[in-house]
Order: structure tokens, then sequence, then C-alpha cells
């Protein structure tokens, strides 16, 4: 389809959706009384003298966007089921990237409205100088806006047709809007605390390499039963997240500086942690999929899990082998019976018991069934993995990146770190997506034989 | 105008299609008896293109454009006018909504009046009219009169005889055989997934095919 | 500062072939199945 065409339905559906909006104005309400609520709340409970405004007001920036979004995502699809229009614009003689671009402009140009609303309020009651940084700030806020919207508005596509959508949106979403977020609550951090802006360069950096590529394939990502596309989109997320893996092992080993008393094997920390960090939310996310799919019967979810699995896989076998690498010239030691190490080792136990598990059985509903069943023990392990290390003190570092308070992380390293973390993010996305189209592909094969 | 060839698909176990060929020419109405689960809806939506056969192929000339699809849902906007939705419908496939589909509806005094504050019968009319709205020349109906009242199933049937007046073609499906039988030029059953008869109506009256079907799908 | 720039190569060796394999793999049973 040619792009004036493209653009100009694109814009018909945006156009539409927002009318809609604007008759009924449920959504605008919403968000109206959640900031301020928020506003309120936050200013009057803190305590003025431990927690400065400047050190507040990114985060209550961002909560509120980010809420505006996720009602704006739950919305824009919603709208469509509600009124049972969504076969409509499937018939019509449109390309299907037409209404995922529509979706896209009417959730931007609502979190848009918001956040043109929700600056200036926070300016005023928090007192922060806006103002002065204004070019900057409003290029970090279009910069994450536009990059979570975009995953949103995919994830939305992808999830409206399956039963407990608005449940399974948010819950999926979690892991890919973290990242955008993350790296924009430090860059407006920084700005608004008169930080030069050489440092919060790099992560402007990544955010527009974010969006690129969720933009770049968003458009393009296939409707159920496109196989050989899903593929190819896997496959191309899958090549840009190992050209940037080159870049973190770069910037890692080149430009990252050395931590003193650990010496260069520390920097296995930028591969293990993020690699850790993914095999358990792969495993999360196997559960969740399972419990979705004992619910609805949705052999789709029980195709993503089969995928999340296989790639959990093969990052809980990168964690047990940096690990111990790491392990033996700063503990003396290859491997040691402690809490975290032995359930994370667990955890690869119970990836490899749930992929045998899949192999053995040749029924297709009782392989999803059973697989189900392993997959949502599976998830239930990770928390108590997570936590072990609160509750059993041994050899294994306590977490310095996810734990309560701020990360006692230099900037440099912390840079790196999130960097590495979005890579692995990408890579995740990738192999799942390849390997959910390779499923579809060998259903193909067997319902032909 | 309109051809299956060789259509097969399932969903998972379950056979929805199984080697399914036939042509609808122009001037031509198909009606596809088949008891619930049979794969007719399956069938339109892979004429519709909504969904790709694992086998076989279905082509219908001229594409989505000429397609209009008549069903269970309205798929109509609440908030948005008669208008407002007809317009929207009709730029989607590069036209603009002709007022004489408004007045043969009796849609004119309540076109700019919000789709929820309208009475079920005027909500099927505009549907009817949402479909038709882009002049297509190729009709798939699943189900169509099912729910509708008095004068919007004589309003659509006006409509369907004037499409094939001017050579349109269309595939209707439906349970009720009696209905279907007099708008049709051929009629196909169907059971499993299969057509298990497809001949021209040939001068056979709704009550005679209706048996004919008991005896078929029993 | 301790000298164990050895054990860092190896890890970062070891992940890079790991994922590059699987990547690897991927692409070959995709093809096998698109063959078929």
């Amino acid at each position: 389809m040619r792009s004036p065409d493209l653009l100009r339905h694109a814009w018909t559906v945006a156009s539409k959706d927002l009318l809609v909006e604007f008759r009924s104005r449920t959504a605008i309400l919403s968000v109206a009384v959640f900031v301020v609520l928020v506003l309120v709340v936050f200013n009057f409970g803190r305590d003025a003298t431990a927690v400065s405004n400047v050190d507040l007001a990114p985060s209550i920036l961002w909560v509120t966007f980010t809420f505006a979004a996720i009602l704006a995502l739950n919305r824009a699809f919603q709208l469509e089921l509600e009124n049972q229009a969504l076969e409509g614009l499937l018939l019509a003689p449109i390309d299907r990237s037409s209404i995922y671009l529509g979706k896209l402009i009417a959730n931007l140009v609502f979190v848009s409205t918001i956040e043109v609303i929700g600056v200036p309020l926070v300016a005023l009651f928090f007192n922060v100088p806006v103002i002065q940084y204004l070019g900057p700030l409003v290029l970090t806020i279009a910069l994450a806006t536009v990059g979570f919207v975009a995953i949103g508005t995919l994830f939305s596509a992808m999830t409206v047709r399956t039963r407990f959508a608005e449940l399974l949106l948010p819950v999926l979403l979690l892991p890919f809007m973290i990242l955008p977020l993350s790296w924009a609550v430090l860059a407006t951090g920084r700005l608004l605390a008169g930080r030069p802006l050489s440092e919060i360069a790099g992560w402007l950096n990544m955010l527009a390499v974010y969006d690129f590529v969720f933009h770049s394939c968003g458009p393009s990502f296939p409707g159920d039963g496109e196989r050989m596309r899903m593929l190819q989109v896997g496959r191309w997320i899958t090549a840009v997240g190992l050209v940037l893996l080159a870049g973190v092992y770069v910037r890692a080993l080149a430009y990252t500086p050395v931590e003193a008393s650990q010496g260069l094997a520390q920097k296995i920390f930028y591969l293990h942690v993020p690699a850790a960090i993914w095999a358990e939310t792969a495993m999360v996310l196997v559960g969740l999929a399972s419990v979705f799919y004992l619910f609805t019967k949705d052999q789709r979810l029980d195709r993503f899990a089969a995928a999340s699995a296989e790639v959990g896989t093969i990052f809980c076998a990168i964690v047990l082998t940096s690990g111990p690498i790491w392990g033996k010239p700063i503990w003396g030691t290859w491997w040691t019976w402690d809490a975290r190490l032995t359930s994370t080792l667990f955890l690869f136990l119970l990836y490899a018991g749930y992929l045998l598990l899949r192999s053995a059985v040749t029924d297709p509903g009782a392989r999803a069934r059973f697989s189900a069943v392993l997959g949502i023990c599976g998830m239930c392990e990770v928390p108590f993995i997570h936590l072990s290390v609160y509750m059993f003190p041994t050899l294994h570092p306590m977490p310095i990146v996810l734990q309560p308070g701020r990360p006692k992380l230099p900037g440099s390293m912390l840079a790196t770190w999130l960097f590495s973390l979005g890579v692995f993010t990408l890579l995740y996305v990738g192999f799942v997506v390849q390997r959910y189209a390779l499923s579809y592909l060998r259903e193909q094969r067997e319902s032909h034989a | 105008m309109l051809r299956a060839e060789g259509l097969c698909h399932s969903f998972g176990a379950v056979r929805g299609l199984d080697d399914v060929s036939f042509s609808v020419q122009p001037g031509q109405t198909l009606a596809v008896f088949g008891p619930n689960g049979a794969g007719k809806t399956t069938l339109l939506k892979v004429l519709a293109g909504l969904i790709q056969p694992q086998r076989g192929s279905a082509h219908v000339e001229g594409g989505r454009r000429v397609i209009g699809w008549i069903g269970h849902q309205p798929q109509l906007y609440a908030q948005l006018t008669v208008r407002e939705n007809l317009r929207f419908w009709a730029s989607l496939y590069d036209a603009s909504p002709s007022g004489e589909l408004l007045t043969r509806l009796g849609l004119d005094e309540h076109a700019d009046r919000p789709v929820r504050a309208l009475s079920r019968g005027l909500v099927q009319r505009v549907a009817i009219a949402r479909a038709l709205v882009h002049d297509p020349t190729v009709l798939l109906l699943d189900e169509p009169f099912t729910g509708l009242d008095r004068v919007a199933a004589e309003a659509l049937r006006r409509l369907l005889g004037n499409v094939m007046k001017q050579g349109g073609a269309s595939v209707l499906v439906t349970h009720n055989v009696e209905e279907g039988t007099e708008l049709a030029t051929d009629v196909a059953f169907m059971r499993a997934g299969r057509f298990v008869h497809f001949a021209p109506r040939a001068g056979r009256g709704p009550g005679q095919v209706a048996e004919e079907y008991r005896n078929a799908i029993a | 500062m301790p000298e164990n720039g050895g054990y860092m190569i190896a890890a970062y060796v070891v992940v890079g072939a790991i994922l590059i394999g699987y990547s690897l793999s991927l692409y070959l049973r995709a093809r096998r199945s698109l063959r078929a």
C-alpha cells in the first residue's frame, strides 16, 4: 500500500478515535481525577525536609503520564470491541498498519494533552524550574512518550481479542515499559537538578534507539497467521539486538570504569544481571500465560509460553555459566550451595523439565494443560529466588540495582547496565517472536501430514 | 466473480473447512445452509480475507474494496451520529455516503442523532446502510435476518435484490432454510466443513429445499 | 587491583557464543520447517 494512502487512512482512524473520546470523555475525566489526587497526596504527604521537590517531581510526572498512557491504551482497542467494529476495520481495503498507526496517533495525542496540562501543574505545585530547561525537557518527554506509547499500542493490538485483555495488557507491558520509563525519570531528574546536558544525552540516545526499533516493527507486525512476516520481524529484532550487544561489549569492556576491589572480572556483572532478570521474568511470563491459558484455552497463549520457556532457558544458561566464571576469581570457588545459586539452578531444572515435558507429550491439548501447570510452579519459584538473598545471607552479593531505595551504582556504570538490560530485552523479544513463529510453522507442517 | 478452490482450514483438532470448492457468477446468490459449527462463518471469513486458509485459495474479483459484509455485529460507534458513522466507514473505502441510501432506509430524520439514542430497529437499519455505503458488488451475509424487525428485513431484501439486478454476487449463510431459499439462485448444504450438496435452486420451493436439507443433515 | 582479566574475557566469550548459537539454531530450525 502506498504511503499517502497509509497515512490518510491512519488519520481517518485517529480522528474517529479522538472524536469518540471527545464525545464520551470517560478517559480524560479519569486522568484528571488521578492527576489532582496525585498532586494533592504527594504535596501534603511528603516531608519537605527529607525529600526535595526536585527529587520528587520527575517520579510524579512520569507516574501521571504512565497512568494516562495505560488508560489510553486500554481504551484504544476496547473501543473497537465495545462497538464490535474491529472486524469492520479488518475487512476494509486498508493496510493493517493504518489501523496500528491510527491508534498510535490517537494515543499520542491523548497522552500529549495530559502532558501539556501536567507539566505546568507540577511546576506550579512543586515549584520546580521547568521554564529554564524547557527545550531539553520537552525533548525527553517526547522521546519517552513516543517510545512507550508505541510499545503499548503494539501490545494492545496483540492482546485485544484475548479474554482478560484489560488485565493481560498492563501485565505484559510492564517489563517493556520499565526501561523507557526509568531512562525518562533519570533524565528528567538530572535535568531539573541542573546537571549538564552531556549527562542525559546517553539516556536520550537509548530512548531514541528504543523508539526506532518499536516504531519500525510496530506497523509491520503481522497479524495472526502471517507466519512468514512474524518470522522476519523476529529475525530483524534479533539482528538489531545482536548488533547492539556488540555495542554493549565495547562500552562495558572499553568505556566503563573498572571497579577497584574486584578488578576486571566485575564487568561480568553487565551481562550476568540483565540475563538473570530476563531468566526470571521469562518464567514469570510463562506462568502468567499458563494461568490465562487454563482459563481461556487460547492456543496462542500456549505457543507464547513455550517460546518464553525456551528463551528463558537460554538466559538461565547464561546466568549459570557467567556466574561461576565470576565467582571463581572473587570468592575462590566455582560453586557454593547458597540460597540464590541453588534456587537459580532449580529454575534451570524447571525450565529443562518444562521443555522435556513438552517434547514428551504428543497430544497438543494435554501438552498445553500439563505445561501450564508446570509453568505456574515455575512462576511461583521466581520470587523465592529473588528474595532468597535477603532471607539467607551468604556469599552472593546483595542486590545493588533492584533494591529498595536508589540504585547504588555510579552514573557511568548504571548507564552501561541499563544499556545492557535494554539489549537483553530486545533479544528476549526477538527470540520469542521467532520461536513463536516457529511453532506456527511446525503446526502447519503437522496439519499437512 | 467469486471463486474458492480446495479450501482447508483447521482450528487445532477441529476441521473448520474440508476441501471446499465453488464459484459464484454475477447475478447469482449462493445460500449455504448448515447447523452451528458446520464452518459457514469460517467460509465467509476466508472469502472476505479475514482468515488465511491453511490450504487452498479463495478469490474475489476486486478484492476487499467491493465486498460488503452483513453479520450480527452492527459495527457502529455509539457516541457518533448516523452520518458520522457512515462517513467514517465510507472514507475507509475512499467513497462518500449517498443521501439516497439514507432515504431508502428511512433514516433521513435520524441522520444527525447519535447511534446510542436510537431504537434497536433503527440501529439495525443503520447497520445495513453501513454495510452498503460503499456500493459493494459482492455481498457476504452471515445470518443477516436474525433479530431484524419486519421493516428492516424488508429493506434488506429490497437492497439485496438491487445489488443482484446490477450484476452483483452474494453468499448468504444461514440456518433458516425457508428464508434463505427465497433469495437464492444456488443452494448448498454444509456439514463438518464440507459441502454435502451443491446445486442450482432450479425452481425448488423453500419447503422442498428444507425437506432435502433435513434429510441430508440429520 | 587483582589480575583477573582472563575470567572476564572467558565469560564474555561464553555469553556471546550462547546468544549467537541460539540465534543460529532458531534460523536453521525455521529454514528446515519452511523447506518441508
